[in-house]
């Protein structure tokens, strides 16, 4: 179990499985005056890093070792608190759009500021739970528009984004509870090139790690593009995939690229050598 | 893994793609909307109920009493949340989603349920623990209602709040199984569960 599991699971169960962690009051008594908007559930301004990352780099340019640890402990301290994120895999995925509600298609921050993505062609990210109702309070976020959906089309969805080959995690707002659904990839989800490229851990590893079947693999290099964090490569001498366990982030979408099933996951907690890498 | 290879092949169509022509919201950012409850909704529903009216010199009250003024009660907060002068955009857009998706439960069942509580005992601490579009839960920390019928040697304060959530749920257009599970110790702790039975 990770830690988040252990603080916010319900009796031993994964924790982003748990309900209670998707359940929010929709009211409270108005304040008196115009009320702030409350930027800890803007995604936008939440960016899981993105504003430490300038201080991070000039850190590492300058070669203090020691700095750039204190600005990730002091960067992560506050994010365990109020906005990180864990990789699941599809199965997991499916689970949650049955237990979070409302669900609402809306655009990807991360891909619109990286990538210049146009709105209209950048609906991969999902906005959960009753504070979706008050979405207009951030029009610059939610400039695309929402699209609210049942859980069955939020599942179609996902498996079109899963095949599309993105990177699903759930995102935090107020620790414990979970108000987003990203599906993105390297780099243009902010999570994930903080991760790779500075081992930032606002994004956390999921459960499961990948593992190839040496016999079943054909060597057909199918799974090599959809590894969004350096995992697999093909052995030079083999010319079979290797997963690299250690780097692995338990995502799956090596799984389903796989045409002889030579792919599978494995529980992270029941490696010794990984239950406490994530 | 729910699926393999052979299946994800047959998946088709683009996410970024409307599910429905017209679903997709745009926002209006001229529009200065207002999500909370407001202090005057309290005020308007107090002036025509308040709790001390359940109870009377007799002492022990009847359930057929209570329930009828738990129905009274949520009939009065429904006419008033949904008028003109109270319906806020919260109120506005759970209504809209749940026309465009044919989903009513939770939450325009909830919106009731959590309006009920802030009129009826605004100070009181509770939350909801579970919200999906099977089950929904809210938990109670220290009922005042529940404290006040304790304090005078009560013990079916949930037929109150289970006729007021009757009324809601009929609103709502839903059929739900609820069920309430106090602290006997009389302290304020209560757990209420309602369950979809039929989608409405």
């Amino acid at each position: 179990m990770c830690w988040v599991c252990e603080k916010y699971g319900n009796k031993g169960e994964k924790w982003y499985l748990n309900p209670e962690n998707y359940a929010r009051r929709l009211y409270k008594v108005r304040k008196e005056g115009k009320e702030a908007a409350g930027s800890d559930a803007d995604p936008q301004s939440a960016g899981m890093g993105a504003g430490v990352v300038a201080e991070l780099v000039k850190a590492r340019i300058s070669g203090n070792l020691e700095w750039e640890e204190e600005i990730k402990r002091e960067a992560l301290e506050h994010a365990y608190q109020t906005h990180f994120g864990q990789v699941v895999t599809l199965d997991e995925y499916l689970q949650i759009l049955d237990i979070a509600y409302p669900l609402a298609k809306m655009t990807c921050g991360c891909r619109r500021v990286q990538r210049g993505m146009p709105d209209d062609e950048n609906f991969t990210c999902m906005g959960i739970g009753p504070g979706m109702y008050k979405w207009e309070r951030w029009p610059e976020t939610y400039r695309g528009g929402v699209e609210f959906v049942t859980p069955e089309e939020a599942k179609e969805w996902a498996l079109m984004n899963h095949k599309e080959g993105r990177v699903q995690t759930v995102d935090v707002f107020g620790t414990p509870y979970i108000g987003g659904l990203c599906q993105c990839e390297y780099p243009g989800c902010v999570a994930v090139r903080n991760r790779i490229d500075y081992d930032f851990k606002f994004l956390l590893k999921g459960h499961t790690v990948a593992k190839v079947d040496r016999e079943k693999c054909t060597g057909c290099k199918s799974c090599l593009g959809r590894c969004q964090f350096k995992a697999l490569n093909l052995e030079v001498y083999t010319s079979k995939a290797y997963v690299d366990m250690d780097q692995c982030f338990g995502c799956g979408l090596c799984v389903t690229a796989c045409p002889t099933n030579a792919i599978e996951l494995f529980d992270r907690e029941n490696m010794p050598g990984l239950a406490e890498n994530w | 893994m729910a699926l393999d290879f052979k299946v994800l092949q047959k998946i088709k169509g683009n996410p970024s793609n409307e599910v429905a022509p017209g679903r997709r919201m745009k926002s209006n950012p001229d529009e200065d909307y207002v999500y909370d409850l407001p202090k005057e909704l309290i005020a308007s529903v107090s002036k025509e109920f308040s709790i001390e009216r359940l109870f009377g010199p007799e002492g022990e009250i009847s359930e057929e009493f209570l329930a009828n003024q738990g129905r009274a009660f949520m009939g009065l907060l429904i006419r008033e949340a949904d008028s003109e002068a109270f319906l806020d955009r919260t109120g506005e857009m759970i209504e809209q989603v749940a026309q465009q998706t044919g989903i009513r439960f939770p939450h325009v069942f909830e919106r009731y349920v959590e309006l009920g509580i802030l009129t009826l005992r605004p100070r009181d601490a509770w939350t909801v623990t579970e919200a999906t579009t099977k089950a929904l839960k809210v938990r109670s920390f220290n009922c005042s209602l529940g404290k006040l019928f304790a304090e005078k040697r009560l013990n079916n304060c949930q037929v109150f709040c289970t006729a007021a959530n009757e009324v809601a749920a009929e609103k709502a257009g839903i059929k739900l199984l609820m069920t309430c599970s106090k602290n006997e110790d009389g302290n304020g702790i209560c757990d209420q569960a309602f369950h979809l039975q039929q989608r409405g």
